[in-house]
């Protein structure tokens, strides 16, 4: 049914009409770009810059780290992973704020952010509602949610995969991060 | 002359013992005796099962302490229970003014058909910002299938969106809000040193609060014994056993340990007297500090009283905690030049100030240098579901889950009151400002509300002013006599289930929950009840709610996604009643944050510096009068060193049955035996007995400003002076239920508990900051009518 779903809004997606995308993976947290060297992350949201046929030139906007130029992250914590670059200068830099273009193909991005972040969230519903109601994402920081599932994990009984998957989602959604859940 | 049916179940049982003892073919005579294995908190157990019905328990495995477990049996046949739905009269007449009636009136049986239809109308007609899921623990059973707390959040997830949920828990709520920015972990919940590295390296074994014997009787899953075991090798192990307790606990006893009867609510004072010794006298590790902790000199200037003018010397500590200095110095030399291991409890974080008590053994702990280390260190689960016991690293069967709750709202534990009180209410909450939501319906499953939840006589005002309260119950509890629909659950003994991997730290276990017996009232499985109402909102949500399954489905799927399916088919764990995995030899060699010891740059902490942090600015930051930046003294608003001790000169604590699970068992035989004159005990040291005129088993009247409760006195020396003790759980009971705030007939603590909260931050609850008075009873006196079904019409 999920696929079904997926496919439809693959179907209907009309980039020219919305400005902020995600990157959208149905599997994994990870979207290798060989050819330009770079490597996104699910979720990540995304600037349109302009459409060619099936692929789309889309900007990824964060922070870099002092010691590491190639990784691009969502906030200054550096927590969340948004891209990964294979090359150094791929990132443009200014100051601790980084840059990256990059062209990804239309089946990889949604314009509906639960779409982009419905399999870390899921898993965290699934995973860590078994025993307890789930806390509120967005009452906690990224900070806390790295304690509090690190605790907890071995509970659940998660994969190292779905750990980061999770992770991910949390970071995302934390009262620090850079998106809300919808009511 | 006439048996009770007590009497006749314990006869039943006493036979059923000679039978199997003896060789006559009594098989011919009376009708077969069938061995069904299940399990519970208090252990798994085998049921006989003869004319379909139960006649005794016994534990699956060597067990030395069956008895709760074999209450069971009592617990199925209670009068107590709910045979049938019921709605309260004037409620379900629409009268107006019906909500004051609450717990006052009788009610009025009515068909499963019409209870559904009338919970269903009263869920569709409110908002589920207003619906307070008050299913708030999963103590009522270790059943995965019919696990009130996930299926109730489902439900509401499924058919509303979502619905209201309380922040924390009532256990740890402090801890779960402080340790994670101190140590990164919550701790309260996690992986404990396994027993084999405490024996032969820990030399001195504090138990800070902690009654290892007593609290690892039952599990949040189903309970093992084999603590029970390592406590009698700790016994010959010639550790050096210390108990800082107000109360000579069963623990103590058995470890002959030296016990120091500190003040209720004064342990922070004493950690941070020999926190002070410690520095002052160089004999930290210096060392430890630098490596492994952030934040150490932004705590010395307040320990050396440079930023508040008192210095917090053994000196003052004793003023405070009544421990001498010159203990207090001895004290912290035994620790830090031996191996020692804290082990901390939670009660002490369920007092005023909670957020500081682990947090200050954490950061006593840190200048001992021992954290890391095998038998060194702290441990705050040592006391629970078999902590320090190596654990299988498997995977269990999975459940239910709840899925997405989009309700944002939430209640801290020690709020409830305030929220039914002051809806709306603004108040601070962990560095923000929180609004208090607008309850119109409650709805609890399995759980005991008005037990658990402190100042009871306040809690009651909330609930009368609710539009509708539901409970779903296999037993009439004071929750469920509070209630407008009782809808009657089936017990654990009458549904197939499978439980939790078990016991909680070993999870090597899991058991079929089967089945035992049918239900001889009109109770349904938890399961099918939500799932009738689901079916109510929509074939959607019921095919979401039930994916589809039948419950054996259900039990299947849940034990196939472990990983005993990968070698032993379902068909043959459920035929067998268990399966057990075994424990890897690395397991035991567990050392809590032994990995962060060994390598603090590879292995961080989940804080902010990945150190332990004993000063944290987040916490700082929220710029609150009652938590600080790092671990500080405070006050309580109530204690014996403070002015309200004039009118209530003592202190009352309200630690873990010895023979309940909560409110469990209370309304069973085993309860009998020590209760006093149908009454909780209260024990009282005897130069405070003589004080007040009070003799061994009086019936006492227990008092303060927030009400009045009976109880039984027990005098012993096992409890220091100034202090009393009523063990929590009690079934709550008014004298007169007619009246508001009558005096409570059962000795229910709570209703003298107060439901301020522990501080700004993290607004737990405070069960243990409570100071009363006592003097024999007066007045009429009446039985005690806890365990008595109310009035029913058409029963």
């Amino acid at each position: 049914m999920r696929l079904f779903i997926s496919i439809l809004i693959a179907c209907m997606f009309s980039v020219g009409l919305q400005a902020k995308l995600y990157i959208y993976i149905e599997k994994g947290i990870k979207l290798p770009l060989k050819n330009q060297h770079i490597t996104l992350y699910s979720g990540t949201p995304v600037d349109k810059i302009s459409v060619d046929g099936d692929m789309v030139r889309v900007k990824l906007s964060g922070f870099v780290g002092k010691n590491d130029k190639t990784k691009l992250f969502a906030t200054k914590n550096l927590k969340l992973l948004l891209a990964t670059a294979q090359k150094p200068g791929l990132i443009k830099i200014k100051g601790d704020r980084g840059a990256l273009e990059a062209r990804v193909a239309k089946k990889f991005l949604t314009d509906d952010m639960e779409e982009a972040w419905e399999s870390g969230s899921d898993l965290f519903y699934d995973k860590c509602t078994k025993c307890h109601h789930a806390k509120i994402v967005e009452h906690h920081s990224m900070q806390d949610w790295n304690a509090l599932f690190g605790s907890m994990k071995y509970k659940a009984k998660t994969t190292k995969k779905q750990n980061e998957e999770i992770l991910r989602f949390l970071r995302a959604f934390a009262k620090d991060g850079i998106l809300k859940e919808s009511d | 002359m006439s048996i009770s049916r007590r009497r006749f179940l314990q006869g039943s049982v006493a036979a059923t013992a000679a039978l199997s003892a003896s060789s006559v073919g009594a098989t011919e005579l009376f009708s077969p005796v069938k061995k069904i294995p299940s399990a519970s908190h208090f252990g798994a157990f085998y049921a006989y099962v003869q004319d379909g019905k139960i006649i005794d328990i016994e534990p699956q495995e060597k067990d030395g302490r069956p008895g709760m477990m074999k209450a069971l049996v009592d617990r199925n046949y209670s009068n107590s229970r709910v045979k049938y739905p019921y709605v309260r009269k004037s409620f379900l007449e629409g009268k107006a003014g019906n909500k004051a009636l609450r717990g006052k009136e009788e009610f009025v049986r009515v068909s499963w058909d019409k209870a559904i239809k009338l919970v269903v109308k009263k869920l569709k007609d409110t908002p589920r910002d207003s619906i307070y899921n008050g299913t708030t623990d999963g103590w009522a059973h270790p059943g995965l299938v019919n696990y009130c707390p996930t299926l109730a959040g489902r439900f509401f997830n499924i058919v509303k969106g979502g619905s209201v949920n309380i922040d924390g828990d009532f256990s740890v709520g402090a801890a779960l809000r402080t340790n994670p920015d101190v140590v990164g972990d919550i701790e309260v919940y996690s992986l404990q040193t396994a027993h084999e590295q405490i024996l032969p390296n820990t030399q001195v074994y504090v138990m800070w609060g902690a009654d290892l014997f007593k609290t690892n009787k039952i599990d949040f899953a189903v309970a093992n014994r084999k603590n029970d075991e390592y406590f009698l090798k700790y016994k010959k192990s010639g550790m050096k056993f210390i108990s800082i307790d107000p109360i000579k606990t069963e623990t103590a006893k058995m470890f002959d340990a030296e016990c120091i009867h500190i003040r209720p609510n004064t342990d922070v004072a004493l950690m941070l007297g020999m926190m002070n010794y410690l520095y002052v006298t160089k004999k930290y590790d210096a060392d430890f500090i630098k490596k492994y902790t952030d934040g150490f000199e932004k705590f010395v200037p307040y320990l050396l009283g440079k930023t508040d003018g008192v210095a917090k010397t053994p000196e003052w500590a004793a003023k405070i905690t009544e421990v001498p200095a010159s203990k207090i110095k001895w004290l912290a030399d035994l620790f830090v030049s031996h191996r020692t291991l804290i082990a901390g409890n939670w009660s002490m974080q369920r007092a005023q100030h909670g957020e500081q008590v682990q947090w200050g053994i954490i950061t006593l702990a840190s200048m001992i240098g021992q954290v890391g280390l095998p038998g060194g260190g702290f441990g705050f689960s040592l006391h629970y579901g078999g902590g320090g016991q190596a654990s299988a690293g498997k995977t269990g069967p999975g459940g239910f889950s709840e899925g997405r709750n989009r309700v944002k709202a939430i209640i801290p534990a020690s709020r409830i009151n305030e929220t039914l009180l002051n809806p709306g209410k603004v108040i601070d909450f962990m560095g923000e400002k929180l609004k208090l939501p607008h309850i119109k319906l409650m709805y609890v499953a399995g759980a005991n509300s008005v037990g658990h939840q402190q100042d009871i006589n306040e809690l009651i005002k909330g609930l009368r002013k609710l539009d509708t309260l539901i409970v779903q119950e296999p037993w009439w509890t004071p929750t469920a006599k509070m209630a407008d629909i009782v809808l009657p659950a089936t017990t654990i003994l009458e549904r197939d289930d499978i439980s939790l991997l078990s016991g909680s730290y070993s999870g090597d276990r899991i058991f079929a929950m089967k089945k035992v017996v049918d239900t001889p009232y009109e109770a349904k499985d938890d399961y099918e009840i939500y799932s009738l109402l689901a079916k109510e909102f929509g074939k959607k949500q019921y095919k979401k709610f039930t994916d589809g399954k039948t419950v054996m489905e259900h039990i299947k799927a849940f034990y196939e996604s472990s990983d005993a399916a990968k070698t032993t088919s379902f068909e043959k764990f459920w035929e067998q009643g268990s399966i057990k995995y075994k424990i890897p030899k690395e397991a035991y060699k567990y050392v809590r944050q032994g990995d962060f010891r060994k390598n603090p740059v590879k292995n961080p902490l989940k804080t902010k510096s990945g150190k332990i942090q004993i000063f944290c600015q987040k916490f700082a930051d929220f710029g609150y009068k009652d938590f600080k930046g790092h671990v500080t003294w405070f006050e309580p608003a109530e204690w014996l060193g403070g002015k309200l001790a004039d009118k209530y000169p003592l202190h009352l604590l309200s630690p873990h049955a010895t023979y309940r699970k909560h409110s469990q068992l209370d309304n069973t035989w085993i309860a009998e035996l020590y209760k006093i004159k149908g009454r909780e005990p209260i024990r009282i040291n005897p130069k405070d007995a003589k004080k007040y005129g009070i003799s061994d088993r009086d019936l006492v009247e227990v008092y303060n400003d927030r009400g009045r409760v009976l109880a039984g006195a027990v005098v012993t020396d096992d409890i220091r002076e100034g202090v009393v003790a009523i063990e929590e759980g009690t079934w709550y009971s008014p004298q007169d239920p007619m009246k508001e705030g009558s005096r409570g007939n059962s000795g229910q603590p709570n209703v003298l508990t107060s439901s301020r909260p522990t501080s700004q931050a993290s607004q737990s609850c405070t069960a243990n900051t409570v100071l009363v008075a006592i003097k024999k009873a007066e007045g009429e006196i009446v039985p005690n009518q806890a365990h008595l079904m109310p009035k029913v019409i058409n029963a």
